[in-house]
This record gives C-alpha cells, sequence and structure tokens, in this order.
C-alpha cells in the first residue's frame, strides 16, 4: 500500500534499469539468503476495514476516563486543552525529521528554543536540553553526566520512583559506579543517615532523590542541600513540574541538574508512552550535556534564527567519545508541552497545582476519617499521598472496580517490599469532580 | 526575525481559564505546606489562546514537511504517514489507559502489542521482540546490554565491539555507554566489511560484531553469512542495526542468516511520523538464547488470556513503562495494511525508486564513490566539485530553494563529501523526476555561477545561519 507509481511507470523504470521484473533488483542478495516462502502471515485490512478493527480493538480496554481514576505513580490524568491536539496535527510539525537543515525547519527550531526556555523558566534552571526519552532515562543521563565527570559514588533516596530506580539499574549494569540507597523516615529522605553517607564519601559523591517522592510526600529540599553542599556533593533531582507553580524549584535550592517526568504537561497517559524526559542543568553542565540543545543565532543578512549547538558533544560527530547515543528523541512530546505551558501561563499553572493539593487534601482527609485507613506519614505532599488500609488492599481495589472506582496503586503489589504491605498511593488532579471524590468516600464507607 | 517569540505576546494577567471554580473548600497553602518548600515568585509567560493558536501556525509555516515534497535523507527512511494511523491512535481506548491498570483491563493494549511482535518476528526472522527501547539508539543500548548481561552471567570478560568504519554514530555510541570498547573494522574497495580486518580483530575479547546490512552505502554484505560464522567461532554474538530494514522486507530476514539480536526503527520502515525528531520506537528482536535478558517485562498468551512476564536474567528496564505504545499503533495499522506481500512490494519499489536514481544522477554526471549496486538508498560523493570551491553542503543548501529536502550530508564517514539519498517508495516518480532536473540544474549553476549555490539558500524564511555565533554566544534561552 501507498505506492503511488502506476503499473506502467513501474515498467518503464525497470526497462529504464535494463531490467526484466522487481526480483531482478535483488540479484545483490545471495539466492540462498533469500526467503522462501510467500505464505501470507498477516490478515490483511484496508483502511475500510482496519478503523473498525482497531475501534473495536480499543474497546477491549478499560479506560481511566470512564472509571472515576485515583491512579498516578508517574503517569497522571490532568486536564489537556482542546489547543493542543488540534496544533500539533499539522502536518508541519508532525511529519518533519529532526532539522538537520535549520533553513527549513525554523519552526520546529524555534519552538524547541521556547521550549527550553520555558522549563528553564519553570525550573529556575540555566539549561534545559530539546528532550529525552522519559523521565525515568532522562534520570539516568544526568547520572551518567556526573559519573563521567569522575563521581563514582551515588546516593540514592528510596523514595525515588521504583520504575526510575530499574532503569537506572539497567543503564549502569556492571559499570564502575556504586549506588547506595538512603533509607526513609516517615516516607522521606532521612536527613541524619544522608548527612552520615555524604560526610563519609566527602567530595566525592552525588545525592539523587525526586520530590514529590514516589508516595507523595515532600522532600526537605533544603536541609538536602545544604548537607550535599557542605560536603560537597553534586544534587540531582527529578520532580513533578507541575507542581513547580507553587513549590520550590530546584534552581532556587541549587541542584546541578534537575530532571523530570513532563507527562503531566499536556500528554496523554497512553498507556506510559510516549512521554517526555526533562532534563535541565547549571551552565557549568552545559558541554557535558547529552542530547540535542537549540540556540540563537542570526543569518548571514542579520535576521535572527535558530540552530542547534555544541554538536560535537553529539554521535554523530564524536562517536564513541560523545555525552550520549540519543538521536531521534521525543521532539513532538516537547511541542505539546511548549503549548500547553504557553495555554495555560502563570496564572492557569498555579490554578491546577492549587487545584490538585486542595482536591488531593480533601480526599486525605475524608479517607483519614473512615476507620479503615490510617496515615503513614506526617509530611506534606502535592497531588499524591501514601495511606495505609487496615482492609486487605486487593479485597478493597476489587470491590471500587466493580464500582468503577479505580482506587489507587498497591505499593506491595508494584516494589514487593514487605514494609509497604496494605498500603495504598492514591493520586488526585485536577480532573477529579468533588461529587467523585465524596462518591468514593461514601461508597468506601457503605463497603468496609 | 519571522516569527516573535511567546514571550513577546506575554502581558501580566492574559488568562485561558479552562479550570472554572473549584469545587472543594479551599485552603490556605501556607497552612498545608511550610514555607521553606514553597516558590516566591513565579515568573512565567501569560498569553492568550488565540495568540498561542496564531504563533504556532506561523512557526508551522517555516518547517519543510514530508507533506509538502520529496524528503530524501539518507539513512532516515522518510516514507509517506498514512492519515489513518494518526487517526487509530487517538481513539480514547488507547490514549486513556494508565500502565498500571490491571491485565484483565488492558486486553486490547496487550493484544495489540503480542501482535505486533508476532509481525515484526515474521519480518525478521527474530525468536522474539521486545518493544520498550524508545528510539533505535536506545535498541542499540538496549541490545550492548542484554549481551553485556549474557556474557556476565557466562563468565566471559569481553570487552571489545566491532563496529564497521561505515557504521553511524549512535553505534559507537552506544557501545561506550554500555561500557564496551569500540573497535574500527575497515571497509575494502567494494564498500563491504574487509573481511581480512574484520579475521585481524577477532580474538575471544570480542562480545560482539555491530553490522549495519544493507549498510549505509546502501550495499548489502554479501558476505554477511561468512562474516556472521567467522564471529560466532570465537563465541562472539552478531547484532544488526536494522535502520535499513526497508530494503528487503519479505525479502530476506536477518534471523535466517544467523543474526543473534537486532534493532528495528518503527518510524522509519513502518511509517510512523518522525514528528520533527520523535517520538519513534526501537524494538529489539533476539534469539531464544538471548531472550530471557531482553527489557521486562515480556508479552506472552495463553488462551484467549493476554499477560506480562518476567525473566529473571532480564537486563531490567530501558523506559519506564512499556515503550511508546502510542507508536506501536501506528506501526500495527501500517503492517495489517501490508501484509507481508504489501511490505514485499514496498521493499521492492523502494530500491526501483533509489536504483533508478541512482541510475538518472549517474547519467548526468554525479558518481558513487563505491561502484557496488545498492538497494534502497545510495551515497553520492560531491567532491569534484571543490574544484569549483563547491561542498556537499551547498549542494544541499541549493536544493532547498527548490523546495527539496537536503539528503543526509558527511555520512558516512568513508565517502568524503557524501550525499546520501534514500527516496523511500512513497516517492512518485515524477517527484523522481523533478529531483533529477533540480540536480542538474545545480550541477549546472555550478558551472556558470557558483557564487548563486556557494550563497545558497535564497528563498528560505532565513538564509544561511551563523553556527559559529550560536555556539560561541550560547544563547540557549530567553532572558
Ligand atoms: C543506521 C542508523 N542506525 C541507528 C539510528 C538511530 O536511530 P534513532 O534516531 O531512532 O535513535 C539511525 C537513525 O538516524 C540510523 O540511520
Amino acid at each position: 500500500m501507498f505506492i503511488p507509481h502506476s503499473e506502467e511507470e513501474i515498467k518503464e523504470m525497470l526497462s529504464y534499469l535494463g531490467l526484466k521484473s522487481l526480483e531482478d533488483l535483488f540479484t545483490v542478495i545471495p539466492e540462498e539468503l533469500k526467503v522462501k516462502s510467500d505464505e501470507e502471515k498477516i490478515k490483511v485490512l484496508k483502511e475500510l476495514a482496519i478503523r473498525e478493527e482497531l475501534k473495536k480493538l480499543s474497546q477491549e480496554n478499560k479506560t481511566i476516563s470512564s472509571y472515576i481514576s485515583f491512579l498516578g505513580g508517574g503517569i497522571y490524568d490532568h486536564y489537556i486543552p482542546s489547543c493542543i491536539d488540534q496544533l500539533v496535527s499539522r502536518s508541519e510539525f508532525y511529519t518533519a525529521y529532526t532539522p538537520y537543515q535549520p533553513e527549513v525547519s525554523q519552526g520546529t527550531l524555534q519552538a524547541m528554543f521556547e521550549f527550553q526556555s520555558l522549563i528553564g523558566d519553570l525550573f529556575k534552571m540555566d539549561v534545559s536540553t530539546a528532550s529525552h526519552y522519559d523521565g525515568a532515562t532522562a534520570l539516568a543521563e544526568a547520572i551518567y553526566v556526573l559519573k563521567k565527570k569522575g563521581y563514582k559514588n551515588c546516593l540514592i533516596s528510596s523514595s525515588l520512583s521504583p520504575f526510575y530506580w530499574e532503569v537506572i539499574k539497567t543503564y549502569f549494569l556492571g559499570q564502575d559506579i556504586n549506588f547506595l540507597k538512603i533509607p526513609l523516615k516517615e516516607f522521606i529522605t532521612d536527613i541524619f543517615y544522608l548527612e552520615k553517607k555524604a560526610k563519609e564519601l566527602e567530595n566525592n559523591f552525588f545525592f539523587v532523590f525526586q520530590t514529590p517522592n514516589f508516595f507523595g510526600f515532600l522532600e526537605e529540599v533544603d536541609a538536602i542541600s545544604e548537607i550535599v553542599q557542605r560536603y560537597k556533593g553534586k544534587l540531582v533531582v527529578s520532580c513533578d513540574p507541575i507542581s513547580l507553580a507553587i513549590l520550590k524549584p530546584p534552581g532556587e535550592y541549587g541542584a546541578d541538574l534537575a530532571t523530570a517526568e513532563g507527562q503531566s504537561l499536556g500528554l496523554y497517559p497512553s498507556f506510559g508512552g510516549p512521554l517526555l524526559g526533562i532534563l535541565t542543568s547549571k551552565k557549568e553542565y552545559i558541554r557535558d550535556l547529552p542530547g540535542r540543545i537549540c540556540g540563537k543565532t542570526v543569518d548571514k543578512e542579520g535576521k535572527v534564527g535558530y540552530v542547534t549547538v555544541l554538536q560535537t558533544r553529539e554521535q554523530h560527530i564524536r562517536r564513541e567519545k560523545a555525552t550520549s547515543n540519543i538521536c531521534t528523541n521525543q521532539q513532538l512530546c516537547a511541542l505539546r508541552v511548549t503549548i500547553y505551558l504557553s495555554l495555560m501561563g502563570r496564572e492557569g499553572l498555579k490554578k491546577v497545582a492549587n487545584f490538585c493539593l486542595q482536591k488531593s487534601y480533601y480526599l486525605y482527609e475524608n479517607l483519614l476519617s473512615l476507620p479503615i485507613f490510617e496515615k503513614v506519614s506526617n509530611k506534606p505532599f502535592f497531588k499524591e499521598f501514601t495511606i495505609k488500609s487496615k482492609v486487605p488492599i486487593k479485597e478493597l481495589l476489587n470491590k471500587c472496580e466493580k464500582e468503577k472506582i479505580y482506587a489507587g496503586i498497591d505499593l506491595y503489589e508494584i516494589t514487593r517490599d514487605e514494609s509497604l504491605k496494605d498500603t495504598l498511593l492514591i493520586c488526585v488532579t485536577e480532573k477529579r469532580k468533588k461529587e467523585e471524590i465524596d462518591y468514593f468516600v461514601k461508597f468506601l464507607k457503605r463497603s468496609f | 526575525m519571522l516569527e516573535k517569540l511567546l514571550k513577546e505576546y506575554s502581558k501580566r494577567g492574559k488568562f485561558n481559564d479552562y479550570l472554572g471554580e473549584i469545587d472543594v473548600e479551599k485552603k490556605d497553602i501556607e497552612k498545608i505546606i511550610p514555607q521553606n518548600l514553597l516558590r516566591k515568585d513565579f515568573e512565567f509567560i501569560e498569553v492568550s489562546e488565540i495568540e498561542v493558536i496564531r504563533h504556532f501556525i506561523r512557526l508551522s509555516n517555516l518547517n519543510y514537511h514530508l507533506d509538502k515534497g520529496i524528503y530524501p535523507l539518507g539513512s532516515c527512511t522518510m516514507k509517506h504517514n498514512p492519515k489513518v494511523n494518526e487517526e487509530v491512535s487517538s481513539y480514547e481506548g488507547f490514549i486513556f489507559l494508565h500502565p498500571l491498570q490491571k491485565e484483565e483491563d488492558i486486553q486490547g493494549a496487550l493484544k495489540l502489542m503480542y501482535e505486533l511482535i508476532y509481525f515484526l518476528k515474521e519480518i525478521s526472522g527474530m525468536d522474539y521482540v521486545s518493544l520498550q527501547p524508545p528510539a533505535g539508539a536506545s535498541g542499540e543500548l538496549t541490545s550492548m546490554l542484554v549481551i553485556k548481561k549474557y556474557f556476565m552471567d557466562k563468565k566471559e570478560d569481553r570487552k571489545i565491539v566491532l563496529i564497521p568504519d561505515s557504521a553511524h554514530g549512535t553505534n559507537p555510541a552506544s557501545v561506550t555507554m554500555a561500557g564496551f570498547i569500540c573497535q574500527t573494522i575497515k571497509s575494502n574497495s567494494e564498500g563491504m566489511v574487509d573481511l581480512d580486518d574484520l579475521k585481524k580483530n577477532l580474538s575471544e575479547q570480542v562480545a560482539c560484531l555491530m553490522i549495519t546490512n544493507p549498510n549505509t552505502l546502501g550495499i548489502f554484505e554479501k558476505n554477511i553469512k561468512i562474516i556472521i560464522e567467522e564471529l560466532h567461532r570465537y563465541g562472539a554474538l552478531v547484532y544488526l542495526d536494522g535502520a535499513n530494514l526497508n530494503a528487503y522486507c519479505g525479502i530476506h530476514r536477518p534471523g535466517d542468516v544467523g543474526v543473534d539480536i537486532m534493532h528495528f526503527n518503527l518510524h522509519k520502515t513502518f511509517s510512523t511520523p518522525h514528528g520533527g525528531g520523535g517520538p519513534g520506537a526501537g524494538p529489539v528482536g533476539a534469539k531464544s538464547f538471548l531472550v530471557p535478558y531482553l527489557p521486562n517485562p515480556k508479552i506472552e498468551k495463553e488462551g484467549e488470556r493476554y499477560y506480562f512476564k518476567y525473566d529473571k536474567e532480564s537486563i531490567g528496564k530501558t523506559a519506564s513503562f512499556y515503550g511508546n505504545f502510542n507508536v506501536f499503533i501506528k506501526a500495527y495499522t501500517y503492517l495489517r495494511m501490508n501484509g507481508i506481500k504489501g511490505l514485499k512490494k514496498m521493499s521492492q519499489i523502494a530500491v526501483l525508486n533509489a536504483n533508478y536514481l541512482r541510475k538518472r544522477l549517474e547519467e548526468i554526471g554525479f558518481s558513487c564513490e563505491y561502484k557496488t549496486s545498492t538497494l534502497h538508498e545510495f551515497v553520492l560523493t560531491l567532491k569534484d566539485f571543490k574544484r569549483k570551491d563547491i561542498r556537499a553542503l551547498d549542494i544541499a543548501k541549493r536544493l532547498l530553494d527548490y523546495d527539496c529536502h537536503a539528503p543526509t550530508i558527511y555520512f558516512p564517514l568513508i565517502v568524503p563529501e557524501a550525499f546520501m539519498i534514500e527516496p523511500t517508495e512513497t516517492e512518485p516518480k515524477e517527484e523522481l523526476d523533478r529531483f533529477i532536473s533540480v540536480m542538474k540544474k545545480i550541477k549546472e549553476e555550478i558551472e556558470e555561477n557558483p557564487n548563486l549555490v556557494k550563497e545558497a539558500p535564497h528563498n528560505t524564511p532565513v538564509k544561511r545561519l551563523d553556527e559559529g555565533k550560536a555556539g560561541r554566544e550560547l544563547v540557549v534561552k530567553w532572558d
């Protein structure tokens, strides 16, 4: 399908090449290396039928849009303004390649520059790259930056997403780097333990943490930063960009590298992909950063334009000495985020963040008023919290599901950590209505 | 400036209220969160919806794109992106799926992935495919890690990865990231792996060879079988960079010749759009002895039920969840519309287009560094024009003036002034002929008025941009 030639043209082109058949084009492949069987292994459907087929397949899924969903854990159901789908469906954006010819790619490049600028403003960081695959790989790449600068000891908070931790372990399989997990106290990093380790490893360590952390709670960024600076380490954070409209941004507490999953900013949950890795840093790291970065310049008549800069860091030039292997990144996702941030603007972002905060506290307090739940921590959270259930989690989740409610994530199920037995991770975004939250609470009250 | 920066539209007080009033009782933020965790000042843009829309529409007008005309970037397979892909991948039942829903609730998604895996297995001759890597380079890294773990478990200390000098830059970069050491293998005068040089570099220290076939010159490695046997004789493995799969779907299967592990680029061979630089997808296929090492989870089927399977030997994960699912839907749709027979025709026409273009360009005086026959792409050398002080870059820029996207330039590195052309099967003959006449015109211009080419482009939104200045000043965000 999608071959634009008439049979006549094919014949004409073959005859121009002095060939009889299309098969003759492949004489360079030794005969014994060719596929013998002509059996069709795929049940072919054309456009008329494929739409129906895919519609049916999509309906074999239950969606978070047809449930009252409190699922989070790294992928969030935030509101997406209608403008975004309309604008990114312009084929000028989505059918272009990576901007290798800047003179005819100013649309993509300027959007890239604006993405970097908006992320820089949101994070209060000097430099942002153009994009990475997801929050997990952006964080792994940030660790790689410091490893290459000679830092061998990576302290990691145990409150980091277990999904990110899996990716980090994989990226550094069998490599010369020591990972040391810092335990938690009240579901946030144990500051005293961190201090002890930082002191032991003075001058040659960096600390990696997430805030709001995987359990939803806010880490004590000032205390962490103070310890890291006192013992001359480096600081790497993974944060929720939506939270930064009201929470202290990484640039204000001295993060060397700050990363994030950008899905919250206008991307659909989409079964966990495509996502958007955000990677920012202090200016001094700009030459060590992985991946594409867009910079401003002028053309030969002095007109402002944009190009990718510091290409000598990248694989196509530096090859085995490149700062990373990344080539294709997630540009269209970054474009979505750029449009999202522009539409929401200063007030809109604050509003989203505040809605998340207010609604999650509203649910939290209502749940705590039920006898089946108890607190696990007194620390503040942002849009997600962990809570302990006195009834078996499986039973609770199943009952809720029958009522078309996704009550949350069974933390033991995904971590296999005994200390997390019967804990539930619950997320409330701006999309959850009060009546849905009340319905959920009433249902639990009735059922247990 | 062509279009203002977003920031220049910003005025305090502009606000698009998408959320309306809050419906729960509001608390004082300061009462919930301690002062020292709060943001003090939040300076951010404020732009109205209509201005945002106009801004991005104006930006879109500055892009050249595939829906406008030929995009012959070699190694990138810029083929038509069917519109039905975009439609079906936006169905609510796909985009509102959360990765942590129960298996019972996501059977449609698992089924789609399971079947896509099956299609890719059939096309490649591999035993299983992990869809997880989000791009080609990630597929390479994943493959290197699989090989690393395999040898770690076998307690064999192998540090070296062999890479032909024609390889794509992501290959050596992935090798280093995985903690291996690169060793380059020379190409021979036919533009293929030099067997003698390969043998010289083979030892029990070698973990694998990374090979691209057809290679980046568009040339099929006719000794592929012998090459693989050589590697295997030393207990080393063979990884195939599948970026060039568009050359032989339904005609040749890498798995059948003994390739142990390979990656696919769904955003090349299987028509999913490039998005101006992603998202793509770079699934990895492996032979059965390597399958347990592939990323977790795998997708299996029992009766009519699909489920996730975790292997303890696995390298772990190379993405947060299951990969770029939305891209899978597009590739799946394309494969269902084509079938293996359709893919065969696809490759045949891709090779027909490339050969037609090559011969016509050679007839008007352009030439390839290597004379060997090529499949879906070919690489011209433009070194002859240096006598007029014209470089590949200049000719690329002049093409833009004639509403053609330029081919890939300066890659592969073994061709001086390389001009790598891949038309793909979806370029109509008329468009190829237009491209040929433009190339002919530029050739004449070089003889008659080389400055016209040297100074190109002339008709694009901006003229040639000062990359030196951009690199020196490093303005990478607005003030
Ligand atoms: C031969 C080859 N290998 C690997 C890659 C890397 O693929 P990706 O850009 O999807 O990471 C490319 C892409 O340009 C390529 O042409």
